[in-house]
């Protein structure tokens, strides 16, 4: 089991209704290439409920990519959709399911705080 | 067309070739063939016996389809006008091209039909700016295609090129050697077809969808047109322009991989051909009472791309919503962040904005349920990721610093923002219009919270931030001694305070006190900001003006349909009919066609109005701007299930009818009459409209 890759997905398991995917159902395969082995996740979305499975079965969508490149997206140090553009990742079917499920995926780490003042001296 | 380039498109797909349908682009000019902002080719050359063709005409069948009528040589040659070559084309996921050759000769001719072939690939990002390439090239030829393919890592993009008659293919293009007998034919389909390829991708060798196809958009077009209200009106060119703002709005629907084949409006030809969030909101705003559906594609997208997470290089925060969306090579390799770009302070309010605007048209209430997080989540980022100085305003400032944008308003230039002396303040920065994006957000947020997500608490709450903002805003932004809002705050809160076109969008906010609306309309329509086409960016008289700079003096029309709806929406109907007047007279003299930008010139000194150098056309939010005049003009304006119609026409325009306009009433008819005289004291520079003087 790849580590970031696979603790992605049960947490995502874990995290059950996800209220910004209610629009969504459909399911999403993912091919993680390591070598020669090929490790498998099925995500599920039903209106909202997410539900995430090693089932190796047809999906609407296939993401396919190295290991490498799922260890950096699942831990926000690689953007999806550009990584998708890139040809790091490679999408089968319905494309349109890339967007739902790289909101689900962490931001970056952050270098530096952003700037913003605290909430002292608001309303003035 | 002006600049002699004939452009052909169909949402990001789009072909600019000169007049004899050839291609011959160096890397820093915009012609070719594009899609998702690559240059799928850069080299597409016809010969005939190895000399090139003279144009005789182009006719623009359609605004994807254009025909080529050339005869070969320099046209001095007898022998040569015995041919004609006819070049019919179609873009498509790529193009299709027809070429037919015509022999009038009683006796038959031998020719060698030589088509050169090459692509650069290069990103819209690098043609604008003259960036060089880091992939490498592969041509080859394969199963009767020649195929151009670049590749660097894994990023593979290739054109695939067939011809339907007999060619020879080399890596450069294809020959064709045939006979033609006398007053015979000869023709030949060719297939220009784009592709993006993925990891692990097959090079498969596409053909040229058929899915949409030339009958299917031109039926595609005809339903859209349908669709649309009818005009009628006594004076024509108005009726030419809505014809006109209706094909071009067609043109740049743009079908982004998320919203179920539906189509929002990109930003603009040639370099904007993607999903913008400010543009794309603004223009569905334009075109509510014409084709609400825009809208509804809209917000959709937008919502399904709305910021998830804080990302510096993207300026993405939770809530906001983007700015624009590239797909070429540099965003790819995040040399350039848009995949996609957050860095934007008006689209967030602005969404919440076209959802509620969007409900009072439609009474759509099920897409207002469903995108109850989203306008949450944009109201949310208002208050706790906008307000950098927390003091209640929304405030911007790049956090990428390298190839973020600097300024996040719709006036985007490095100079637009300034006091009367011509300083420019530093990040961040408060524009005013920002803050009155925010009132209406707030404001509308709270109807949407009470009406349809039915959170009365929620909506107090909004109405009263929203009232306190207004208060605050009065008192901050207001110039005491000239009697208008300044352009922004400074990071000390100081006013930033020339006097600049924002304050017409502060009217159709709403955030302007009932006491101050008259002292700022008076400067609207004054000598300093109108100068008879419309209203100016900047004022005469500011250090930066410049009747030719950008955002600091030129006229946009987008820019005038909002002010002039602001002018509307606090009861001076009669200047928002001198507005319309200028601009739908302006559109007249560019065929109907409004430019992005003209220059500021008072009208009585050039007597038509001047194109900016570069301006974008067509442009979505100035093609937008015809239908939100007329919306203006005749005073359409939903109330409960009705349409109420309040018209205030300039006298030139006569009768005007609309017809089907469509809504929650289902289908009304709207009428006015032209009564307001926008002529003022001085000649009329035009017989149908008024000069619309300084009065």
């Amino acid at each position: 089991m790849t580590e970031t890759t696979g603790a992605f997905f049960e947490a995502l398991g874990r995290r059950g209704h996800q209220p910004l995917l209610e629009k969504i159902s459909g399911t999403v395969r993912f091919e993680v290439v390591d070598g020669k082995r090929v490790e498998r996740w099925l995500l599920t979305v039903d209106k909202g409920d997410v539900a995430v499975s090693r089932k190796n079965v047809r999906a609407d969508c296939t993401l396919r990519a190295d290991k490498a490149v799922f260890e950096r997206v699942a831990s926000g140090k690689m953007n999806a959709m550009a990584a998708t553009l890139r040809g790091d990742i490679a999408i089968d079917g319905d494309s349109a399911l890339l967007v739902p499920f790289q909101r689900l995926l962490p931001g970056p780490p952050r270098r530096r705080r952003r700037l913003r003042a605290t909430a002292a001296g608001r309303r003035a | 067309m002006s600049d002699g380039l004939i452009k052909i498109l169909d949402g990001n797909t789009f072909v600019v070739s000169d007049e004899r349908g050839d291609i011959e682009a160096s890397l820093t000019d915009p012609t070719g063939l594009f899609s998702f902002d690559t240059r799928f080719l850069s080299k597409w050359v016809l010969s005939v016996n190895g000399s090139r063709l003279n144009p005789l005409s182009v006719d623009d069948l359609q605004y994807f389809e254009t025909r080529f009528f050339l005869v070969p040589g320099t046209g001095t040659v007898y022998v040569d006008s015995k041919l004609s070559v006819i070049r019919q084309r179609a873009v498509g996921n790529g193009f299709h091209e027809e070429l037919t050759i015509l022999n009038h000769d009683d006796k038959p001719v031998d020719l060698t039909v030589r088509i050169d072939a090459g692509c650069d690939f290069a990103d819209l990002f690098e043609v604008k700016d003259a960036l060089s390439k880091k992939g490498k090239y592969v041509n080859r030829v394969e199963k009767g295609r020649l195929q151009l393919v670049y590749e660097r890592d894994r990023y593979v993009r290739s054109t695939v090129i067939s011809a339907s008659a007999p060619a020879r293919l080399d890596k450069e293009g294809l020959t064709f050697k045939l006979k033609i007998g006398p007053h015979g034919r000869w023709t030949t389909d060719l297939d220009v077809v784009t592709a993006m390829l993925g990891y692990g991708e097959r090079h498969e060798l596409p053909k040229f969808g058929r899915g949409r196809g030339r009958q299917g958009m031109e039926r595609n077009l005809d339903k859209w047109l349908d669709d649309a209200p009818r005009i009628e009106c006594d004076w024509d060119p108005l009726k030419a322009t809505y014809r006109r703002s209706l094909v071009d709005l067609a043109a740049l629907r743009f079908t982004p991989p998320v919203v179920g084949g539906r189509s929002l409006p990109a930003a603009g030809l040639p370099w904007f051909m993607t999903m913008f969030g400010r543009d794309s909101i603004l223009t569905s705003l334009q075109a509510l009472p014409f084709t609400p559906e825009l809208a509804k594609t809209t917000l959709l997208a937008l919502g399904a791309w709305q910021g998830s997470r804080i990302d510096d290089f993207r300026d993405e925060d939770p809530g906001r919503i983007l700015h624009e969306m590239r797909y070429g090579e540099l965003t790819a390799f995040e040399e350039r962040p848009h995949s996609p770009y957050y860095g934007c302070a008006d689209a967030t309010p602005l969404y919440v904005v076209l959802l509620d605007e969007y409900e009072r048209w439609t009474g759509d209430r099920k897409l207002v349920r469903s995108l109850e997080l989203e306008a949450r989540a944009a109201l949310n980022w208002i208050d706790e990721y906008a307000d950098l100085q927390g003091d209640g305003y929304i405030w911007y400032q790049r956090r990428n610093e390298k190839t973020g944008l600097e300024n996040q308003c719709w006036k985007d230039s490095w100079d637009s923002i300034s006091y009367r002396d011509g300083r420019l303040p530093g990040f961040p920065r408060a524009t005013c219009e920002l803050q009155g994006y925010a009132y209406d957000a707030k404001m509308r947020g709270a109807r949407l919270a009470r009406e349809v997500w039915k959170d009365p608490a929620f909506a107090d709450e909004l109405e009263k931030q929203a009232a306190e903002l207004k208060r605050r805003f009065n008192r901050d932004f207001w110039v005491e001694d000239d009697e208008y809002f300044a352009l922004a705050l400074d990071t000390e809160g100081k006013q930033v305070d020339a006097l600049a076109s924002n304050n017409g969008h502060l009217l159709w906010s709403g955030i302007v006190d009932k006491a101050k609306a008259k002292a700022v309309v008076r400067h609207l329509i004054g000598p300093r900001l109108f100068c008879g086409w419309g209203v100016r960016t900047l004022a005469e008289g500011e250090a930066r003006f410049n009747p030719i700079g950008y955002h600091v003096g030129t006229v946009w029309p987008f820019d005038n349909s909002f002010i002039a709806w602001g002018l509307r929406r606090y009861g001076f109907k009669d200047e928002a009919a001198r507005i319309a007047a200028g601009i739908l007279d302006a559109a007249e003299f560019f065929d109907g066609r409004l430019p992005e930008a003209f220059g500021g010139y008072e009208r009585s000194l050039t007597r038509f109005p001047v194109q900016y150098p570069t301006a974008c056309s067509p442009q979505a939010w100035s093609t937008g701007a015809p239908l939100l005049l007329l919306r203006t003009m005749l005073g359409l304006e939903p109330v409960g299930d009705h349409l109420v119609v309040d018209p205030a026409l300039p006298a030139g325009i006569g009768h005007l009818e609309l017809l089907d306009v469509p809504g929650r009433w289902h289908r009304v008819d709207a009428f006015g009459r032209g009564r307001v005289d926008v002529n003022g004291k001085r000649a009329s520079l035009r017989p149908q409209l008024g000069v619309g003087g300084n009065t």
